[in-house]
């Protein structure tokens, strides 16, 4: 008797095992990114991606990053003087021999803005196939088989829509971006799968943007309610005179535009801190859909993500952040690895023992658009 | 002495189980589907450090 598909290979179980020396990590690539000014910071990276990795087990077997500090170097390297330095150069030569008023000058840093937006996609992409190729689990390593342009180009046609339906494109465009990074990943010669559709992601979609709609107008009701009980009608005249070109204000005026400002500051805060609250809503929606569409082998994945665990990770996360002056960042690193290793679930089984390495080609560098754009999470 | 511990051999994600035994030049295993290998000391290296969870031994990786 032979077993059918379903039932042949392993039961897959993700856990983060966490294992000292991130501290020490932190604290010596805070220390040697000071003394390098930065330049250390491809190695930390390294680092501690090694670290993380090392601690993320699947059935028993912990993965490993084969990366190294010098790929990454290289990496921005390459960028710096294939697509940085000429601009650089070009606007330093119009703004000494042209003016920096020139209208060449504004054409050429429009021209920048457009190749950053038009490239984003493919750091992301680059990013995602360089750390796939240096992850190694049983000694296999992953991959992205498709093309950094064309995913390049649907990502800056994603984001011109999304402008322009005012965000209501956006889960059908984040379903699209999905299936084509997650159709081209491949661990070994074993293919990623995502299908599905974008339409159950709309009512909660619905939900979170006509409430921020309501935020924005109750906060600015809010801010005009105590902006008339502060300090009464007569702001508008105050504003009005000390915006005069021969003002000389007055203590008293000062101190009014001082508390108006203040309240502004203490609405904008707030506003700052319930809209992303809101969004969580549809990111643990989007997060634990997204995994459910997604596929391996004969199993198919579970994110238990809540609104509430999330804002709690983000909050904690930005706390640790304020707190140690970017210090801890490993730890928001390990943080984000180890939200996802404790709520995913692989429902199914995937015959690993078949799985066979990886025959795509590897870059010899890695990552220097995302590094250009400040873009890589981990 | 020899202990039981895993080999990948970076061909399949097949995992492997075999008996190790350490010697002065290098380390010899052996286990099912895994013919009898030596792996002299200078290419072999530690792939972290040890923890409770990955004791030292079990993770080593070797370069031709």
């Amino acid at each position: 008797m032979t077993d059918s598909p379903a039932t042949t290979g392993e039961q897959i179980r993700v856990e983060y095992v966490p294992r000292p020396g991130l501290g020490k990590l932190a604290i010596t690539n805070f220390l040697l990114n000071l003394i390098t000014l930065t330049v250390y910071r491809f190695w930390a990276k390294t680092n501690v991606r090694r670290h993380i990795w090392s601690c993320v087990y699947i059935n028993g077997q912990p993965l490993e990053y084969t990366g190294h500090g010098m790929e990454l170097f290289k990496g921005a390297l390459i960028v710096f003087g294939l697509f940085l330095l000429p601009f650089i150069l070009l606007i330093a030569f119009i703004s000494i021999y042209l003016g920096p008023g020139h209208p060449a000058l504004f054409a050429v840093q429009a021209l920048l803005y457009l190749f950053v937006f038009l490239l984003w996609g493919a750091a992301l992409y680059r990013a995602r196939r360089y750390q796939l190729s240096r992850t190694l689990w049983r000694g296999i390593r992953g991959t992205l088989v498709g093309s950094s342009v064309t995913y390049s180009l649907t990502y800056f046609g994603s984001m011109m829509a999304r402008g322009m339906s005012l965000g209501w494109t956006t889960p059908v465009l984040n379903t699209v971006l999905q299936e084509q990074i997650i159709g081209d990943m491949r661990f070994g010669d074993m293919a990623f799968k995502f299908r599905g559709r974008a339409s159950p992601l709309y009512p909660t979609y619905a939900l979170c943007w006509f409430l921020t709609i309501a935020a924005v107008i109750l906060f600015s009701i809010i801010f005009g309610a105590e902006i008339a009980t502060l300090v009464g009608p007569e702001v508008t005249k105050i504003f009005n005179e000390i915006f005069k070109p021969d003002a000389v204000p007055t203590t008293a005026q000062i101190w009014t535009v001082g508390r108006v400002a203040m309240v502004l500051l203490v609405t904008f805060i707030a506003l700052f801190l319930v809209i992303p609250m809101l969004w969580a809503v549809y990111s643990a929606r989007e997060l634990a859909t997204f995994a459910s569409y997604t596929s391996a082998g004969n199993a198919t994945f579970k994110l238990n993500a809540t609104p509430a665990s999330l804002i709690s990770l983000v909050v904690i996360n930005f706390v640790i952040l304020i707190f140690t002056l970017g210090v801890a960042r490993p730890f928001i690193q390990q943080r984000l690895i180890r939200y996802m290793c404790d709520r995913i679930s692989v429902i199914g089984t995937i015959d690993v023992d078949h799985i066979t390495q990886s025959m795509a080609y590897v870059d010899r560098t890695g990552e220097g658009l995302a590094d250009a754009f400040d873009i890589s999470v981990i | 002495m020899a202990i039981e511990a895993r080999y990948f051999d970076g061909e399949t994600a097949r995992d492997y189980r075999v008996n190790v035994s350490l010697d002065a030049n290098g380390i010899a295993f052996v286990g099912d589907g895994v013919a009898s290998k030596f792996w002299n000391l200078a290419g072999v290296g530690a792939i972290d450090t040890p923890t409770k969870a990955m004791p030292f031994a079990s993770r080593l990786t070797f370069t031709l």
